[in-house]
């Protein structure tokens, strides 16, 4: 149990969501679809009058407020989804847009304000394909307070999605409940031992009486603040990260090289890549080695292979970017480049990784797709990462965008990154995008200078 | 009806209620067995675990696993990560009776055939994090399995998230197993609604049943789902297009490109009418990606922020342009950052209806459009780009070219509107020779 001290740290109103999940008519109303489908919604209202006590202090003290609204028109039903609300209902959507059950319950009223969101899901989770990590992440969120409807169903879902983010949960007890009052119960338990700590409505009106006057302006300044504050990270929140430096695509006898590529610019990057990891070890920056690796389970159309039938034969693609050829000479492309356990795969000699050092196995271009890779930087408090490797407008490219877009600042060390001599123009055209929209592109001199201005952060 | 085009999947309503074996079909059914580690018989010295009924359990899925393997069912053996110190436990300060030891149980181990592979997680759900999402989806897979420990914690949180992406879910009813009974059936009453139950004998006796099929994973298979030719991959059942920031501050000549020669912008705005034309004509879903960077959504890079004011929400310039009206069947989707696939709904919708092909035009081919056909790719997605309904303003021409050329090297195909459109016209018959 947390005591009222610790409950006041962990819910500090300019780190901390309430996040008021699904109290719609659907699920609240007499008139809603579960009530007349036959759920006790009795347990319900008496919650919502708590809750709507819960934003009134959490807007005293100026709390981030996300209105989570369920929305299941067809569009949005998966097969699976669809058939288990048609068996258990007679209809699979509900809660359909512009209906009296989408609309919330009176009483929930979002305001138009920078730090209220509404924000509409399709699953059962919010996180799962909507804007909510990026609204965490945006307004500086680390703890989440979960109030709504019903207890293990939209609740729990979206708090064990928030825990595995590495979101701090807290779970109000009397601003939750169920159809079924032992569901609420034994999810409550369930969340206190494992996924976070539950309060009362009345823990946390005290946690946040001291804000309560809070000028409410404050929360818009704080973005502007974070945003000023991105050129100097200290080392702790620095990464390196160093993306396939493996055989088949910086040696002679690698699979890019002995189809025909001549890849003198990328070996001319490897000894400033080795320096940059060389200083990059000093500094003691977190280290990440990223290598494609495939195999038969992970083939599929967006795998990184040689392909004979695209503009370029030589060069990186996938059977996406395959032109039209037969079916069986465009499946032959799978498993011709760093194939999981060749020579062509390994990291090529000198830049091994060290024992403290990660190594992320990914299977696409990008070193964020479906790997580990965010969930580790965003583990150790990484903020900002240095990119170095191959090639500039493959792999490179995809990394920095997807880097960008999940709000690191990233660093692009230019001189340590190339393609093909034969693209030579391509990667001076992918740097050239990427400086003008998502990195830093600086030389890896200059990388190193840096560290003088991240010593003195750190200082 | 509004939405009535998205009802059916490949002409079947999402509905339709699946039998037993069309459930657990095998060559498109993996086996997650999670966890299933040595302590869970001996417990955890940290509390009075009850391991009473892990037994019983551990006997059952050994038999489920055999008859996977013998009858050459992808299974996936999902692990939490051996460092007791990793951080992501250490942050949550929950380290929790699971996450200790993670030997598996002698016998329950992958014995390096090729329809078997470990995915290592570092917590209790597997479905961000690792690959185990790119797993399933790369090999025909429609149906997951859930067995393993414990019942409330990780296959809880694996079968909800496998059945929020989209696939069916099944619990092995009797293969999972917890440190108390009440705990297992407190569980499995709050599973119910993520999928249904089956014991295992039902399974393995569909299984039995099911006619000899080459599995999802197997080469053959695999290669015979590649769509090769450009009329296959943008065939309308399986293709949305999706068109991309056609707004006022992206198309007109006020707002951002109020200095900027924007022909060939001008020029594109009546092909991409077109192609979105066509694309209703052939009864194609169509996507519409609109931006906003506003206050609650800024981000350390450039264009994220603010202050830039661009397609600021509620702005003219966030507006969409007069040339491209949304057809109230037609879905709007908002984005925050450069690809449409960054923390937006995009794929959920094109996983939930059957897309196999992502058909794009919009602007601007070296940000936005770049962006969402890598982020489509990586999810395996066909890519198709509409050359000529792409455009930068005229000073960014060269990144222009430079870009479609990366594209073509990298991810897609980039064809002009009327070859689309021509690929869509030829008769059903033909598809997939």
């Amino acid at each position: 149990m947390l005591n009222s001290q610790q409950l006041t740290e962990r819910v500090t109103p300019a780190s901390t969501a309430l996040v008021v999940v699904d109290l719609q008519n659907e699920f609240c109303d007499p008139n809603g679809l579960c009530a007349k489908s036959g759920d006790d919604i009795s347990a319900i209202g008496p919650i919502v009058k708590n809750v709507i006590r819960l934003i009134e202090q959490a807007r005293r003290a100026g709390v981030f407020i996300i209105y989570v609204q369920s929305s299941y028109d067809s569009p949005y039903l998966s097969a699976p989804l669809a058939e288990g609300r048609y068996s258990r209902r007679g209809a699979a959507g509900m809660c359909f847009e512009g209906s009296f059950g989408h609309q919330f319950v009176p009483g929930i009223s979002p305001a138009a304000a920078d730090n209220e969101a509404v924000l509409v899901k399709h699953r059962y989770s919010a996180f799962e394909g909507t804007r909510l990590d990026l609204l965490l992440r945006a307004n500086g969120i680390k703890t989440l307070v979960m109030t709504g409807a019903t207890t293990e169903m939209c609740v729990e879902s979206t708090l064990r999605d928030g825990f595995i983010r590495n979101y701090r949960i807290i779970l109000v007890a009397d601003c939750v409940a169920a159809f079924l009052p032992d569901r609420d119960v034994a999810s409550r338990e369930l969340v206190a031992r494992l996924f976070g700590d539950v309060v009362s409505l009345s823990d946390l009106v005290h946690a946040w009486s001291p804000f309560a006057s809070a000028d409410r302006s404050r929360s818009n300044q704080r973005l502007h603040e974070r945003l000023a504050a991105t050129d100097t990270y200290p080392p702790q929140q620095t990464a390196l990260l160093l993306v396939d430096i493996q055989n088949d695509f910086c040696h002679e006898g690698g699979a890019v090289a002995t189809n025909g590529a001549t890849i003198n610019a990328i070996k001319a990057a490897i000894p400033r890549i080795r320096a940059l990891l060389g200083w990059a070890r000093e500094r003691r920056l977190k280290v990440i080695h990223a290598k494609t690796e495939n195999n038969h389970l992970t083939w599929n159309v967006g795998a990184p292979c040689l392909s004979a039938s695209t503009s370029d034969g030589g060069s990186v693609s996938c059977i996406s970017a395959a032109e039209s050829s037969p079916r069986g000479e465009i499946a032959n492309d799978l498993g011709n480049l760093c194939n999981s356990g060749t020579w062509g795969a390994q990291l090529i000699d000198n830049l091994a990784p060290e024992p403290e050092e990660e190594l992320v196995i990914k299977r696409r271009h990008s070193a964020f797709t479906d790997t580990s890779l965010e969930l580790q930087l965003r583990t150790a408090g990484i903020r900002s990462v240095i990119i170095a490797g191959f090639m500039t407008h493959g792999a490179i490219d995809s990394t920095v965008r997807d880097a960008s877009s999940r709000d690191f600042r990233v660093t692009l060390a230019e001189d340590c990154v190339a393609a093909e001599d034969r693209h030579a123009d391509l990667h001076a055209a992918s740097l050239k995008s990427l400086r003008s929209h998502f990195a830093h592109v600086i030389p890896s001199s200059a990388v190193v200078g840096l560290s003088h201005s991240i010593d003195a952060a750190a200082r | 009806m509004r939405y009535a085009i998205y009802d059916t999947v490949a002409g079947i309503p999402k509905h339709k209620p699946l039998s037993l074996t069309e459930r657990v079909d095998p060559s498109s059914t993996a086996l997650l067995v999670i966890d299933a580690k040595a302590s869970v018989t001996t417990g955890s010295a940290e509390q009075d675990n009850d391991t009473s009924l892990m037994p019983t359990m551990l006997e059952r899925l050994r038999t489920l696993i055999a008859s996977a393997r013998a009858e050459n069912i992808l299974t996936i053996f999902v692990q939490s990560a051996h460092d007791p110190a990793t951080p992501v436990i250490a942050t949550s300060g929950r380290a929790g009776t699971e996450m200790a030891g993670v030997e598996l149980v002698p016998g329950l181990e992958p014995d390096g055939r090729p329809s078997e592979i470990v995915v290592t997680k570092l917590q209790y759900g597997a479905f961000w994090g690792t690959e185990i999402d790119l797993v399933l989806r790369s090999n025909g897979i429609k149906t997951v399995i859930c067995a393993g420990t414990v019942t409330e914690a990780s296959v809880n949180s694996n079968a909800r998230s496998a059945f929020f992406r989209g696939y069916f879910v099944v619990t092995a009813v009797d293969c999972c197993a917890s440190f108390s009974a009440l705990r297992h059936k407190r569980a499995l009453d709050a599973l119910r609604p993520f999928g249904v139950f089956v014991a295992s004998n039902e399974i393995i006796d569909a299984w039995g049943n099911a006619p000899l099929t080459p599995r999802g994973w197997e080469s053959e298979p695999k290669a015979s789902r590649v769509l090769a030719t450009l009329e296959e991959r943008v065939a309308v059942e399986h293709t949305a297009l999706v068109l991309i920031n056609l707004q006022n501050d992206f198309c007109s000549e006020v707002g951002p490109n109020e200095h900027r020669r924007t022909a060939m912008i001008r020029q594109s705005l009546p092909r991409i009418a077109s192609l979105l034309a066509w694309a209703r004509q052939a009864q194609a879903k169509v996507f519409h990606v609109r931006s906003e960077f506003g206050m609650q959504t800024g981000g350390p890079a450039m264009q994220y922020d603010p202050l830039n004011q661009v397609c600021r929400p509620g702005s003219r310039g966030a507006e969409f342009a007069e040339a491209i009206v949304p057809d109230p069947s037609e879905i709007i989707i908002t984005k925050h950052r450069d690809s449409a696939f960054a923390d937006t709904e995009l794929e959920l919708l094109l996983r939930s209806n059957g897309i196999r092909t992502v058909l794009l035009a919009g602007m601007t081919t070296n940000c936005a459009i770049e962006s969402t056909a890598r982020d489509a790719s990586a999810r395996d997605f066909y890519v198709v780009v509409a050359e000529d309904c792409v455009a930068t303003p005229d000073g960014d021409a060269d990144l222009h070219w430079c870009s479609l050329r990366s594209l073509r090297l990298c991810c897609a195909l980039v064809k002009p509107a009327q070859t689309i459109a021509a690929a869509w016209a030829i008769p059903q018959t033909r598809m997939g020779q």
